[in-house]
């Protein structure tokens, strides 16, 4: 246990010290400044990230902090009670069917630590690596004798995205980028711990493991608006091959976002954005979370056709750049529509701590 | 893991972040951190001008005679500038640069203003007056900084040019919006 509470204070140490390390000390643009001609002038755009630095390093470094929380049932987009999800057991007289279940989740708090560092080949190529440390956890309720009520916890080290970004066109009214990545299975997919299925630790559900067991390619394209107003739509996804070790695929996912930075102030910048993700179901099962038939998923949680579906999602923020090189972001996030593969425990907040280094 | 440590982890993110932040501006210019990329493009064109500008006062028979820059006080904007004419400077540039604060001036040739200056020391003939932006008002300004597609432009006004007596190339009125 405590291991895992130093786990993500190291984590935080070596991304501030990245961050500090490299030439974060040697400021001077005022001489970069004063180097340009009138046509280096014009070129110039106001915005911060877009300043191409003679002397400046072409390393970037992201720290980010990202949490969740889910929370009640949605099956569709109606909300189903606990009282409904939870079977009550041979003696109620309440029948056993695919949508109730022995063993219910009832919070699910997701935490991830991310450490991402990027390196600019050039004007038009950027190329990032990302390691997330994940810590989750879920209380449950059951009807299994000495497990009315439990937790369960994992934590570690998820799966690696490589990926590399190609600007496709840079004009006075936006810029495009394509990004494409491969996602590395270093997460495991056999997290342990001691659920109502039997004695001891067993293997978690497919929620509560910490990557996909697959290679995995996220592709992405967006595009920042340059005029007036500060806009930006990204479209997303990320595509899951094969099987893993378990026997199984988690689903595809697709995310459309779009932002609006306002630029009321020169340092602190508010944003809202809105996001349409749609992820597939599980493909596959892994048969270990399995009981006997005629139901063999005793808990919504393990049967892989009870994930993914459609989220709407408002989200705001503000950034603050902090100094030249320096970003902080905070966001806060919230549903406004879900219509889940359900029951399944549907999303009721998520938030954001960034501190990054631009290039 | 409870709320608490996770709450101790971020608080401690937090502050080692800041610390670093701090360490970090104390070997920079506070000022360099503070001023916008805009407001420094607008420095350095401002700084650019001088070169496009010939100001009655500094004809090739006085060219020793310092041109009198004037700033509004205490600013940002101020002291990154001085750092650019500092960084730019040579021994045999010409002319010479005096920078004053615009409160401190008896005098100013050339002037930069991020807000409307209600004093009356300021002086009108051959002060060439560059506005940061169009919402400031300013009477006999020459010069005013606007934002079209994110990048810096300026417009110049030729009547308040030649009612200073300051004459502008051709090179610099080709780039600009002339009013």
């Amino acid at each position: 246990m405590l291991a895992r509470r130093i786990a993500p204070l190291g984590w935080t140490f070596t991304a501030v010290s990245i961050m500090y390390s490299g030439d974060s000390l040697s400021q001077s643009t005022p001489s970069e400044f004063a180097e340009m001609s009138l046509v280096d002038l014009l070129d110039q755009s106001i915005d911060e990230s877009e300043l191409s630095h003679r002397d400046q390093s072409s390393w970037s470094f992201v720290f980010q902090r990202q949490s969740a929380e889910f929370k009640d049932f949605l099956d569709g987009d109606n909300r189903v009670s606990e009282d409904d999800v939870l079977w009550s057991g041979p003696n109620s007289g309440e029948a056993r069917t695919d949508k109730n279940f022995p063993v219910v989740p009832g919070k699910i708090t997701q935490t991830a630590y991310l450490i991402s560092i990027g390196y600019a080949f050039d004007d038009r190529w950027r190329g990032h690596i990302t390691v997330p440390y994940l810590e989750q956890s879920t209380d449950h309720i059951s009807i299994v004798p000495n497990y009315s009520t439990f937790k369960l916890d994992s934590s570690g080290v998820g799966d690696t995205m490589v990926s590399a970004s190609y600007r496709l066109s840079d004009t006075n009214r936006g810029h495009w980028w394509l990004t494409v990545g491969l996602s590395i299975p270093t997460g495991s997919i056999d997290a342990e711990g001691d659920t109502p299925r039997a004695p001891g630790d067993q293997r978690l559900p497919y929620t509560m493991q910490l990557g996909s067991g697959t290679y995995d390619f996220p592709v992405e394209i967006s595009y920042h608006n340059r005029g007036q107003h500060d806009i930006s739509v990204a479209l997303a996804a990320l595509i899951r091959t094969g099987t893993n070790d378990n026997d199984y695929r988690l689903g595809n996912s697709y995310s459309l976002t779009s932002r609006y930075d306002f630029h009321f102030s020169e340092i602190l910048q508010p944003y809202i954005s809105l996001n349409i993700d749609y992820s597939d179901s599980i493909h596959g099962a892994d048969t270990s979370l399995m009981t006997a038939p005629p139901y063999p998923y005793p808990a919504p949680i393990t049967n892989p056709d009870l994930f993914g579906g459609i989220k709407i999602g408002a989200r705001a923020g503000i950034s603050w750049q902090v100094s030249d090189h320096y970003r902080l972001a905070i966001e806060v996030g919230k549903p406004i529509y879900q219509n889940l593969n359900g029951p399944q425990t549907e999303e009721d907040w998520r938030s954001s701590l960034q501190i990054s280094r631009s290039f | 893991m409870s709320w608490v440590p996770r709450i101790s982890v971020s608080a401690l993110a937090i502050l080692i972040f800041a610390q670093l932040i701090s360490i970090e501006a104390a070997y920079s210019d506070s000022d360099e951190v503070l001023l916008s990329k805009e407001n420094k493009l607008k420095a350095a064109y401002f700084f650019n001008f001088i070169k496009f500008i010939d100001w009655p006062h500094h004809s090739s028979n006085s060219p020793l005679t310092p041109l009198h820059i004037c700033l509004q006080d205490g600013t940002s904007f101020e002291n990154f500038f001085r750092d650019l004419v500092e960084k730019k400077s040579t021994a045999n540039s010409e002319p010479k640069l005096k920078i004053q604060r615009l409160s401190e001036a008896d005098y100013c040739d050339y002037t930069y203003l991020h807000k409307t200056f209600l004093g009356e020391s300021l002086n009108m003939e051959g002060n060439v007056i560059v506005l940061e932006s169009k919402q400031i008002s300013q009477k006999g300004a020459s010069i005013v900084f606007f934002i079209t597609d994110r990048k810096v432009r300026f417009e110049i006004d030729l009547n308040n040019i030649h009612k200073n007596q300051v004459a502008v190339s051709s090179e610099l009125l080709k780039l600009a919006k002339i009013k």
